[in-house]
């Protein structure tokens, strides 16, 4: 495959490639250190952009504080990148059978996982997932599953802890979710080791916005998406972004 | 036209949302409640049924677009909105937020504001409302090509930017780890 452009690199960050593109992307990616590193970079400065506003109230700001209620979010930002640059960000090239895989078993191809400790757990994952597309939906449970059946057939301790933000929170909303009969069946197999967890942020928000959010009875709530990931990371957890 | 209760009750709940979008565009809090009044008040006078909610979400966006869009042509009525697309700047974090120019959001706000117009849209739409491509031609009635190639000239511009901000900010490392 011929270096993709800058354009598609960040449209394969917002997944807006055909799955054939996401292929050849991929691929180009294993080859291609300094590829997979600038849609790394991308992929950071996506969130950065989305936690820059995330808490901007339609209130007017007070003068003598307009910053009022941004700190926590930007320390916690902050925290990212500057572990980041400390020990760099940590990838499990899991592109080709051959090297990530080695680390984890039982991930898919498809997937980069990132962690920030230095000493890397990998026994825990943090998926997490930011849309109500089916197919993100779909591919966040397929692959706890999979890690968790993987894991536990060979007899080695996993954790998995699926993390819900913006339009991903529907997948655990009572009211909107369309795999709750799949959530169900993974909490019973797998009670210890999987935890499905919402955005206290995101809950607050839709809530802001007139609606009522009900989770499903074994959701638990943390105060935000980015404390739970960056609280696991330094625990060295891997991140999976779905 | 009278509107169903409910109806203006959809409109109302996207307000937060479009406020974001709005102060995203402009910087100012004012300005930005001001955008998200009139365009809420013109979709409110408009006769579109729109059932499915993400084609009103879209809609309610284009309006802002619109809005936001006579602004500035009223602020500038001589000049060609299509060059103030790819040159104008919203005005930079007054005296009061540089307590706070060290924290990074306020940082990557400040990068944000200070993309062309056309740039800082297509990223705020993409990122923040998580449109697709082709929610954000549609909204702001442009070719998809367009949207891809602002997106990407304005990842690039701001991540320039903020490394200008913070040399400490450098991109990540990638390490494999076996």
């Amino acid at each position: 495959m011929n270096t993709p452009s800058k354009e598609h690199v960040s449209a394969f960050v917002d997944a807006e490639l055909s799955k054939q593109e996401v292929a050849d992307m991929l691929e180009a990616m294993s080859e291609d250190k300094q590829l997979a590193e600038a849609a790394c970079e991308l992929r950071n400065l996506k969130l950065m952009v989305r936690h820059a506003y995330e808490d901007t109230m339609e209130s007017k700001p007070s003068p003598s504080h307009p910053w009022r209620g941004h700190a926590s979010r930007a320390i916690a930002a902050t925290l990212i990148l500057g572990l980041g640059s400390l020990a760099g960000w940590k990838i499990h090239e899991s592109i080709t059978p051959d090297n990530g895989m080695v680390a984890s078993p039982g991930l898919p191809k498809d997937i980069h996982p990132v962690s920030l400790a230095l000493a890397l757990r990998t026994d825990r994952f943090i998926l997490h997932v930011d849309s109500n597309k089916p197919e993100q939906v779909r591919s966040a449970l397929d692959r706890a599953s999979t890690l968790l059946s993987n894991r536990q057939s060979s007899r080695q301790d996993v954790h998995i802890e699926i993390i819900a933000n913006n339009h991903g929170l529907d997948m655990l909303r009572r009211d909107r979710s369309q795999v709750v009969d799949r959530i169900n069946q993974l909490s019973d197999a797998y009670p210890d080791n999987l935890k499905f967890v919402a955005c206290g942020q995101s809950v607050k928000r839709f809530e802001q916005e007139g609606q009522h959010v009900k989770l499903l009875p074994q959701v638990q709530v943390a105060s935000s998406a980015i404390d739970e990931i960056v609280t696991h990371l330094k625990e060295g957890w891997t991140y999976i972004k779905v | 036209m009278i509107w169903p209760l409910n109806r203006h009750r959809d409109l109302n709940r996207m307000r937060p949302r479009l406020y974001r979008l709005a102060y995203a565009w402009c910087h100012d809090p004012h300005l930005a409640d001001d955008l998200v009044q009139e365009a809420l008040s013109k979709a409110m006078s408009t006769a579109a049924l729109l059932k499915e909610p993400r084609a009103m979400e879209c809609w309610l966006m284009s309006i802002l677009n619109n809005c936001w869009r006579d602004v500035l042509r009223s602020r500038k009525p001589h000049d060609d909105i299509d060059q103030w697309n790819e040159s104008l700047e919203s005005p930079l974090p007054g005296l009061d937020e540089q307590y706070a120019e060290q924290q990074l959001s306020f940082q990557v706000r400040r990068a944000i504001g200070m993309l062309p117009l056309a740039q800082r849209q297509v990223l705020t739409l993409v990122d923040i409302e998580e449109c697709s491509y082709a929610e954000v031609a549609t909204i702001l009635g442009v070719p998809a090509g367009t949207v891809m190639s602002r997106l990407s000239r304005a990842r690039f511009a701001l991540k320039a930017s903020l490394q200008a901000m913070r040399p400490g900010i450098a991109a990540p490392r990638l390490r494999r780890v076996k």
